[in-house]
Formats: structure tokens, C-alpha cells, sequence
């Protein structure tokens, strides 16, 4: 009682509001110390929870042909990604997931189920969804779905030059390059990814982004390939694989003086744009840089070459050949036919003479023949920026007793097309060896050309020319190629293959020609090659030389290259009867093709690249290869196509001025190459004729 | 009657702001969350409006209410009685959270309701036996009444308890509580405390995280893991820390000047109760240092106007009423800010004025309505 009245009630009012007061300034203190002090502490944490950064991607650089056609592009798309683990039911999901974006059911529980497992936090479900189907998904408001940018390569052509392009795969990140070119120039072509903070709830949806770092694009390269004339390689080779019934078959057209690869093209193809799913899938080789084979008849040019420059050898030397066999230690060398008797050496290359070129042979001597094999880049890999192979050639000192003889008809020794192509530019360029080039530019920079190397003398190579046209106009590969207007010289070849598990010859050759024209100023080095062709009509001559014949025509025309001699020009008919076999004769049970290898062995040293995470489409109208068109993708109806009704022939530019042409040429989708000036007279190809992919159409104008 | 008042507009007017501010903070508080759980980003901006529209005209009419006219029994005790009953009746009828007196279109929290009504009581029964405060007579029906409240009360909101029982205790020592009287009560509540505490495994959980976080005191003292048993039994899924810790980090990012109005990111889900609770660090987030600030010193200013018509009031009714409303409102506003700054474990306790809440909204500007009318007469 006392006690309370020691205070006033204004005292304890007082003391009251002391209290607060204390109590408010407590808390502006604490005020402070958040807000000011630890501001920049619990900022970051902030930061560190509510925002997630993640990459921008950046295209892969374009690969283009040498004309700046797009052979490879990288487009924007959406990718659906899922977060496995916050699937509850993956049935479920994967049901639903499969039927909103045509997938296949199975595969993609099996992969959901697998990176539940693993404990992944991401899964791309499918890359390229189109816009309906994303915006299904967005209707459908599952939580473990998001919807990403992204890039995806595409290749607008399909299988145009897939073996030179390679293709892509993902393991996690960005496409990276499989195998050619991609995956060659790897470094060249992948980008940068930039990077973006998002600013996400607390479950993990995104709200706001902003852009931290920029996607810095890969540099686009340019390619020594033209896109026309690799289609009708392509095209061709197919042609020449199926009419005789080869396995498969490769074709190298290069420039015999820049080695500029104008294309590379290999049967079985495939279409790039489907993702691979078996490892061992043959069709995805590069047989023209790959795969070695025993060249066979071919090679004799080199033999002759060495025979031209270390022995007294002329073109019209004879050659004593006789009745058609040959003794050698342990062995009996036959002609592919009958005996030839006595012949001039420049016959012995016509008739592709096996005992004329083992004779010879034996003139140059092991060490020069070595020698000129090498200079000719045989056992040496190209170059090329693409999986090669450098085939085989034994050192001399491994030499067996008749290997001397084998190597001078093109046996005992592995070579790729890639390598032929360069060797026979030899020849076509004035005797020097060149380094084929496949890239022309990366970015704006123009790759340099490398020297050549001389390697024989320009009256060798002359006179050898000489020769191959020899070959061309009365030899093997008369009848088989006729380019009306040009000359061309050649040779052609066929070597039977060794199959390494039986360690026995077998009855498939490989047929080959290579050749190039016209003969005195050489635009084009082509090099055939068929494998596993049977019989007479699988000769180098009757299966090779035709491939070679209509990839020439095409192309002589596409490069205005002028024509040399007159269009109603014949060679004197080769008289009948004859049969001009060419096929080169295997003295030992070769161990090359065994060290060289097969394709299983290739494959296992370059294996098919697969993405772990595809998930094919359902049902077969999904495995349709994407189409390039603006704006459309493969789900949406598609316009119907205007190449679908009939075939698209060439438009007449007749009597149209030169303005007009040009457009016309331009609504139909084709490149004119014009002529003098004033009305259109003449047009080549006519009006009428059936359009050809990547042609060009030549306008003559006059007043 | 016949004389016409001064209305106290400085109290007015920062009322009115506050309520304003409130009203634009919960709409920015609440708005992405209310649009992907309510399918509209006004949903809870739209309610706080509608109680406002419905409270700012009860308060005009309880501040033109003469406040001498509150003075009888009746106004005294039916209202605390009503609010006890109620508060018995929702233990019975939320099973889960005792709080909500629901209705179709919305919900009511009688225990919001219980702090103008014991104002009142404590008001009137002072006025009769404040002279003789230290008398047991004064002292046992009051506290009985109080503690009737408060048990009613403690149930499901111990916050809200606690901000009665600290308002009784405030009205008991301006009255004139000895001091004897005033530590044995004390004690009283402080026990209350610790065993309301106690049993509730949450608000152990919220009480040991704060302080104790490491059990270092609690396994010297409690050898028989006791307490970690009963923390064992919280059903929270969630860790205790969470809730502060994402107050400190908005108020923290903020810093002094803030992010800016409708800019806060902690809002996103990150901090619970975004809206009603912890909006003061929303405040903070998004308006930095000076809208703490202004907050606090806006409720200062109530103290400061209910303190000066506690002292000027002619009557004892008004004073003690003026003291006990004011003393309510800023312990209160006082106990979120502390709550929200991480000082003292989590109790949900709402800023009044400020935080969503129909029921809150309508007690407070009750309440101050009571208040203004004092004041006028005070002046």
C-alpha cells in the first residue's frame, strides 16, 4: 500500500511510455542492423534463393556450300524438359506426355523411370515441339513440365552430304558434333552460351528474366563442297550402286589443282536429322575417307608414272607380255582375259595388262616404286577435317617375295577414294600433290591453300595424261564414257575383295575409275568407287566409268567449263568382240585388307554417337524427316507441295528481257546465268526439260 | 450534448493513412499469390477493401458516440461475455485451428473481438475500484475476468493472449499497483505463459528455435530429452526458422531504401503469411528503411494522441479507457514488429491496421473510433 504511493499515476504514465519509447527504439535498432548493416549479407541470400541463372543458347555456326547454300543450320526451338522427380506416377506422365507430343509411350517411361532412378533433375523430353503442342502443355498445367529455348541443327537437305557434314548429338548441354565435319570443327562451329537470371516463386516458377550474358553464336564455315554437284554425285553414285548391285560405293570430286572437295558422296546414305540409334549403324561411315579397299587396275597409272621417270620407259616402249601367263616365285600371273603378245607400254595401260604392268614393275625396282607410291600420298592420311583413314602401305623391308608385283597391279596395298582422288590430280595438275581442302572459310577468313608439292616432273605427268586419255578413247573404259564435247582420261580398275574372316579372296570385286576432264586444262578429278559388284558387267569399266561419265556431264556443264573438242567427235570404234577386262590378279593371300581393316573395325575406332535421352515419335508418321520451311513445323498441316503433282520443268525465257528473266527465274526458284545483253535468244537446258535439282540455267541475250 | 467537439485530426488522419497504406500493402503482398491460388490478384485486396468500407463508417460512428454513454455495466460486461462464449463455442466448432467463427462469404476470429471488449470492462471497473486497485477485492474479480478472457483466448492464439494479459497489467500499474501485487502477478502470467507454451509442441518448436537452437541449455537441463519428445509431437512440416528467416532476408534486401511499391520478390511465395503476419517485412522489402520507420513512427503517433487524452481525460472511464485501448493497439503493433524482426519466436499476432484480416481490422478501428471520441472530449 505504501509502496504505491510512492508514485504519481503521471510517474507511472510516464514510466509507461518510457517502456515504449525503449521498446521503439529497440526496434529501429534491429531496424538498422537488418536493413542497413546486413543489407548486403541477406540481399545475396535473397538473390541466391528467389533467382536460378540458366544458359541462353547460342546456334551453332551455319555450314555452308561454297556457294553460301545452308547445308547446316541451327534453329530456335522450344524443348520440353521434365523434372523426373517431382513425377509422382510416371505411367501416368509418360501417357500423358506421349500422347500430347506424339511420342512413343514406352520409350519415354523407360527414360523417365531411368532418371528417377538416377536422381536427375531434368529430362529433355522432346527438342522442336511445335507450337500447338507446346501450348497444350501449357494448358495442361503440369508442374514437372517446362518449356525451354533452345537449338536444334537442322539439315535443310536431308541426306545431302551427310557424310561430309556429320551430325550432332547431346549428351548434356549444347549439340555437339558426332562425327564430320561437325565434329572436326567442333571448336569453330559451337557457340557460346550466354546466361539469364530468372527470377522464380517458391515453386519454381518462373516469373521475370533478365539477361546477364549474351549467346555468342558459333563462327559459320564455309565449305569447298557445292551443294549441286554433290546431289548429283549422290544421285548418281546411288544410281550406279543399285543398277549393279553393289554393296555400297563412294565417289570423291575434287578441284586437281586448289583441292577444293567439290563433293564426297557415299551409298548406303542417311538423313542426318534423324538422331542415331544403333552404333552400328554402316550407313553412317564415310567410306570415301574411311574406308581402305585394294585399289586394284587403278594403281597401275602409278606404276607407270615410276616406270616414266626412273626407267627408259616411253609410252610407246614395248612390252613383251606374251601369251598371257607370267612366272613369279611360287605363283602364275594370268591376264584378266587372253595373252596380249608384244604391246606398247601406252597399251599396257589401255588394256590395263597385268603382266605389262608387272613387268614394268619389276624395271622400276622396289625402292623406286616405294618411293613414287609415297609421293603419290598413298599410306598418308589427306587431311581432310573428317575421320580418315590413311590405308597401308608396307615399308619395302616388309616386303614379301612377290609384293613388288602385287603393288605395281594395285594389291598388297590399302588406299581410300580420298587418296586415289589426290593422286590422280597429280597427274591432272601437272605432277603435283595437293591437300584437298574441304573447308573454304571459317567465318569471313578464307582458309589458306597449302603449296603443293611437286612430286613429278610436268613432261611425266603430260605424258601420262596422254596415256589416261588413251584408256578413255581406245582402252577398258571405251564405250563407258562419253562426254560429248570434252575429252577425259581415266583409268579403270577392279580388284577382287579379300574378306578377312575366311582369309580367302572372294568372287565381289571392287570397281573403280578415276579420271578427270577435260584433258589438257583438268577442271575436275572424279573418283568412283563401287563395292562388292560381281561379274564382267561389275567391272571398274562397266560399273565405275559410267558414274564417273554422268557426274562429268553434269558438272562440266554447271561450271561452263569449254568444251575442247567437237560434240560430233568419234573415237574409232573398238572392234568387236573384245573384251576389255581389267581386273588385277592377287598373287598372295593379302594380310593388308586384314591390317587395314573392315568396317567393323572402323566403326570401332569411330563409333556412332547416340543420344541417350531421344525418344522417337509414335507411329511412322512422326519418323518423317523434319522440313525446313518458315514458320511451319512437321506437326502442322503442311501446304500442299508444289513439287508433288508433276515434274517441275524449266520455264522458257524466250523473248524476255533481261529484267524479266531474272525474275521469272526467281518465281520458279532457279539460278540464271546470263549472256550478252538485250532478248533472250537460246537457253540451255531448253524449255520444257525436266528441272534438276541445283541447276543452272544458261540465257544467251542478243539485240 | 450541446457543444460541439474538436475532432483530433492528427489521430484521424493518421489512421485513415494507415489503413489506406494498408490496404495498398496487402494488395501488393498478396497479389501473385492470389492470382495462381485465387485466380484473381485482387482476391485479397478486394476483401480488406470491403472490411474497410464496412469499419471506416462504424469508427466515425463511434467517434460522434458520446463515450460516457459506454459507461454501465451492461456495455461492460455483455460484450465480454458474448466474446467468451463465442471464443468457447469456435473451440468447439474449428476442430482445427479454434479460431475461425465461419460463416457462408466469410469468417469471423472472436478473439480479436475479446481486446476492445476487456478494454471496456477494465475501463468501467477501474473507474469504480481504481482508487482501490491493491485491494484483493479489485484485484481477484478483475483478474478473474481477465483470465476467464484470456484462457478463452489462449487456446488457439497465445499472441493475442498475451497482448490482453500485458494491456490488464499496464491498466493494474497505472492505477497503482504495488509492487508486491505487480511480481506476483507477474509470476501468475509468466507461468501461464510458460505452460501454454509447453503444451503446444509448436509453440515449443518456435520458442527453442529462437533461443535454443542448438539444445545446449535445454539437454543440461531437461536430461530426460522431455522437451525433444514433445517437439517430437509438432505436426509443423515446416522448420520453425523458416518463417524468420525469410522476414530477415526481405527486410534485409530491402535495405534503406527498398526495392520499391509492388517490386518485393519475397512475396513470391517465399515468406508465409506475406499478407497478414509478417507484412511489415514486406513494408520493409519494398519500401526500405523508411517505411519501417514510418510505420512505427505512425504508430507512435496513436501512442503519443491516446496518451495525451489518457492525461487530459476528465473522468476516470475515459482515462483508463483512453489507456487501455492506446496501450492495446501499440503493444500489439510493438509485439508484430518485434515477432517480424526476428527479437522474439514467431506468435501470430497481426499489425493492426495494416495486415489482412476482416476481424482485426473491425476490433482496431472499434476501438480506435472509442478512442478519437475521448480524445475529443479530452481536449
Amino acid at each position: 500500500m505504501k509502496s504505491s504511493e510512492k508514485w504519481s499515476t503521471e510517474q507511472r504514465i510516464a514510466a509507461l511510455c518510457s517502456v515504449l519509447v525503449l521498446w521503439a527504439v529497440a526496434i529501429t535498432g534491429r531496424l538498422v542492423q537488418l536493413q542497413v548493416l546486413q543489407h548486403k549479407e541477406l540481399a545475396a541470400k535473397a538473390r541466391l534463393q528467389q533467382e536460378h541463372k540458366n544458359p541462353v543458347p547460342a546456334p551453332r555456326g551455319t555450314i555452308f556450300d561454297r556457294f553460301g547454300n545452308p547445308l547446316a543450320v541451327t534453329e530456335s526451338v522450344s524443348s520440353v524438359v521434365v523434372d523426373p522427380k517431382h513425377i509422382v506416377n510416371p505411367d501416368l506422365a509418360s501417357g500423358l506426355l506421349a500422347s500430347l507430343l506424339n511420342l512413343d509411350r514406352n520409350v519415354l517411361l523407360e527414360k523417365i523411370i531411368r532418371a528417377k532412378r538416377l536422381g536427375r533433375r531434368e529430362l529433355v523430353v522432346k527438342r522442336r515441339a511445335t507450337t500447338q503442342e507446346t501450348k497444350n502443355l501449357v494448358d495442361s498445367h503440369l508442374a514437372y513440365v517446362a518449356i525451354r529455348p533452345d537449338t536444334k541443327r537442322v539439315y535443310p537437305n536431308g541426306e545431302i552430304a551427310a557424310h561430309v557434314l556429320g551430325s550432332v548429338f547431346r549428351l548434356k548441354g549444347p549439340e555437339v558434333g558426332a562425327a564430320g565435319v561437325e565434329r572436326r570443327l567442333e571448336v569453330v562451329l559451337q557457340g557460346q552460351d550466354g546466361e539469364e537470371s530468372v527470377l522464380a516463386d517458391v515453386g519454381h516458377h518462373d516469373i521475370d528474366s533478365e539477361l546477364r550474358t549474351a549467346a555468342r553464336p558459333g563462327t559459320p564455315v564455309t565449305l569447298t563442297i557445292d551443294e549441286r554437284l554433290q546431289f548429283v554425285a549422290e544421285r548418281e553414285l546411288k544410281a550406279g550402286v543399285i543398277a549393279k548391285n553393289a554393296e555400297r560405293g563412294s565417289v570423291v570430286v575434287m578441284d586437281p589443282y586448289t583441292g577444293d572437295i567439290y563433293a564426297m558422296a557415299n551409298y548406303p546414305t542417311y538423313d542426318p536429322n534423324l538422331p542415331a540409334t544403333d552404333p552400328k549403324d554402316h550407313s553412317r561411315i564415310n567410306l570415301g575417307a574411311m574406308a581402305p579397299f585394294e585399289p586394284g587396275s587403278v594403281f597401275k597409272v602409278i606404276t607407270l608414272t615410276a616406270a616414266l621417270e626412273t626407267t627408259k620407259f616411253r609410252p610407246e616402249t614395248p612390252v613383251a607380255t606374251g601369251g598371257g601367263s607370267l612366272k613369279l616365285p611360287g605363283r602364275v600371273v594370268h591376264e584378266s582375259h587372253h595373252g596380249y603378245g608384244t604391246i606398247t607400254m601406252q597399251q599396257v595401260l589401255e588394256k590395263s595388262s597385268n603382266i605389262g604392268a608387272i613387268l614394268i614393275g619389276q624395271q622400276v625396282g622396289r625402292k623406286n616404286l616405294y618411293d613414287y607410291v609415297r609421293r603419290f600420298g598413298m599410306g598418308a592420311r589427306t587431311g581432310l577435317p573428317l575421320a580418315e583413314n590413311r590405308g597401308l602401305l608396307r615399308p619395302v623391308e616388309q616386303w614379301g617375295s612377290t609384293t613388288l608385283e602385287s603393288i605395281s597391279m594395285g594389291h598388297e596395298v590399302a588406299v581410300t577414294s580420298a587418296q586415289l582422288a589426290r593422286a590422280c590430280a597429280v597427274i591432272a595438275n601437272g605432277g603435283s600433290l595437293v591437300k584437298p581442302r574441304l573447308v573454304l572459310k571459317r567465318g569471313s577468313v578464307t582458309e589458306p591453300v597449302e603449296p603443293p608439292q611437286r612430286v613429278i616432273r610436268p613432261e611425266t605427268a603430260m605424258t601420262m595424261r596422254m596415256m589416261m586419255e588413251g584408256v578413255v578413247l581406245r582402252g577398258t573404259a571405251h564405250n563407258h564414257v562419253k562426254l560429248p564435247g570434252y575429252t577425259a582420261a581415266g583409268k579403270t580398275g577392279t580388284a577382287v575383295i579379300y574378306d578377312p574372316k575366311k582369309k580367302a579372296y572372294t568372287h565381289a570385286y571392287n570397281a573403280s575409275f578415276m579420271g578427270f576432264t577435260p584433258v589438257t586444262n583438268p577442271r575436275l578429278v572424279i573418283v568412283v568407287t563401287l563395292n562388292g559388284t560381281h561379274g564382267d558387267g561389275g567391272m571398274g569399266a562397266a560399273a565405275a566409268a559410267p558414274v564417273f561419265q554422268n557426274i562429268a556431264l553434269e558438272a562440266l556443264r554447271m561450271y561452263d567449263v569449254p568444251k575442247d573438242i567437237p560434240e560430233d567427235y568419234r573415237a574409232k570404234p573398238q572392234p568387236k568382240g573384245q573384251i576389255l577386262a581389267d581386273l588385277a590378279m592377287p598373287l598372295s593371300k593379302s594380310s593388308v585388307m586384314e591390317e587395314a581393316g573392315t568396317l567393323e573395325k572402323l566403326l570401332a575406332e569411330e563409333p556412332v554417337k547416340i543420344d541417350p535421352d531421344y525418344v522417337p515419335p509414335s507411329g511412322e508418321a512422326g519418323r518423317k524427316p523434319p522440313v525446313l520451311l518458315a514458320g511451319l513445323t512437321p506437326a502442322e498441316p503442311l501446304p500442299a507441295t508444289p513439287a508433288a503433282p508433276a515434274q517441275p520443268v524449266i520455264p522458257d525465257f524466250r523473248g524476255m528481257s533481261l529484267r524479266r528473266a531474272v525474275a521469272e527465274a526467281t518465281a520458279n526458284g532457279l539460278e540464271l546465268q546470263v549472256q550478252g545483253s538485250g532478248v533472250a535468244r537460246a537457253q540451255i537446258p531448253g524449255p520444257g526439260a525436266p528441272r534438276k535439282s541445283g541447276e543452272r540455267i544458261r540465257v544467251v541475250f542478243g539485240k | 450534448m450541446a457543444q460541439r467537439l474538436k475532432t483530433d485530426w492528427t489521430l484521424f488522419g493518421t489512421v485513415l493513412v494507415m489503413v489506406l497504406f494498408g490496404g495498398v500493402m496487402i494488395y501488393s503482398a498478396s497479389s501473385m499469390m492470389a492470382a495462381s491460388r485465387n485466380n484473381s490478384a485482387f482476391y485479397f485486396a478486394l476483401h480488406q477493401a470491403i472490411w474497410i468500407a464496412l469499419a471506416v463508417p462504424t469508427m466515425v460512428w463511434l467517434k460522434h458516440l458520446p463515450y460516457r454513454k459506454l459507461q454501465n455495466t451492461a456495455v461492460s460486461f455483455i460484450p465480454a461475455g458474448i466474446v467468451v462464449v463465442l471464443l468457447i463455442a469456435v473451440y468447439f466448432l474449428d476442430a482445427k485451428q479454434h479460431r475461425w467463427l465461419r460463416f457462408p462469404g466469410g469468417g469471423l476470429q472472436p478473439s480479436e473481438f475479446a481486446k476492445p471488449a476487456l478494454a471496456l470492462f477494465l475501463a468501467y471497473f477501474m473507474s469504480i475500484r481504481g482508487r482501490a486497485i491493491n485491494s484483493l477485492y479489485t484485484l481477484l474479480p478483475a483478474s478473474l475476468v481477465v483470465g476467464l478472457v484470456t484462457f478463452a483466448v489462449v487456446m488457439a492464439d497465445l499472441g493475442t493472449a498475451i497482448v490482453l494479459v500485458v494491456m490488464a497489467g499496464v491498466v493494474y500499474f497505472v492505477a497503482g499497483l504495488g509492487w508486491k501485487q505487480f511480481v506476483a502477478l507477474t509470476g501468475v502470467v509468466f507461468l501461464g505463459i510458460c505452460v501454454s507454451v509447453v503444451v503446444r509442441p509448436y509453440r515449443l518448436c518456435r520458442v527453442v528455435v529462437k533461443f535454443d537452437p542448438e539444445f545446449k541449455l535445454i539437454d543440461k537441463v531437461d536430461k530426460w530429452g522431455w522437451v525433444r519428445g514433445q517437439m517430437a509431437k509438432s505436426i509443423t512440416t515446416r522448420d520453425p526458422s523458416y518463417q524468420p528467416l525469410q522476414a530477415r532476408i526481405a527486410l534485409g534486401s530491402g535495405g534503406p531504401a527498398g526495392l520499391g511499391l509492388m517490386q518485393g520478390r519475397q512475396k513470391l511465395m517465399y515468406l508465409p503469411e506475406a499478407h497478414t503476419d509478417e507484412i511489415y517485412a514486406v513494408v520493409g522489402e519494398e519500401l526500405g528503411l523508411f517505411g519501417t520507420v514510418g510505420l512505427l513512427v505512425g504508430f507512435l503517433v496513436i501512442g503519443w494522441r491516446g496518451i495525451r487524452a489518457t492525461m487530459r481525460a476528465q473522468d476516470e472511464f475515459g482515462k483508463y479507457l483512453a489507456l487501455s485501448l492506446t496501450t492495446l493497439l501499440v503493444v500489439q503493433a510493438f509485439f508484430n514488429m518485434t515477432v517480424v524482426l526476428d527479437m522474439i519466436p514467431t506468435k501470430g499476432i497481426p499489425l493492426p491496421m495494416i495486415s489482412y484480416g476482416g476481424s482485426s481490422l473491425l476490433a482496431t478501428l472499434i476501438s480506435l473510433g472509442i478512442l478519437m471520441n475521448v480524445s475529443e472530449h479530452a481536449s
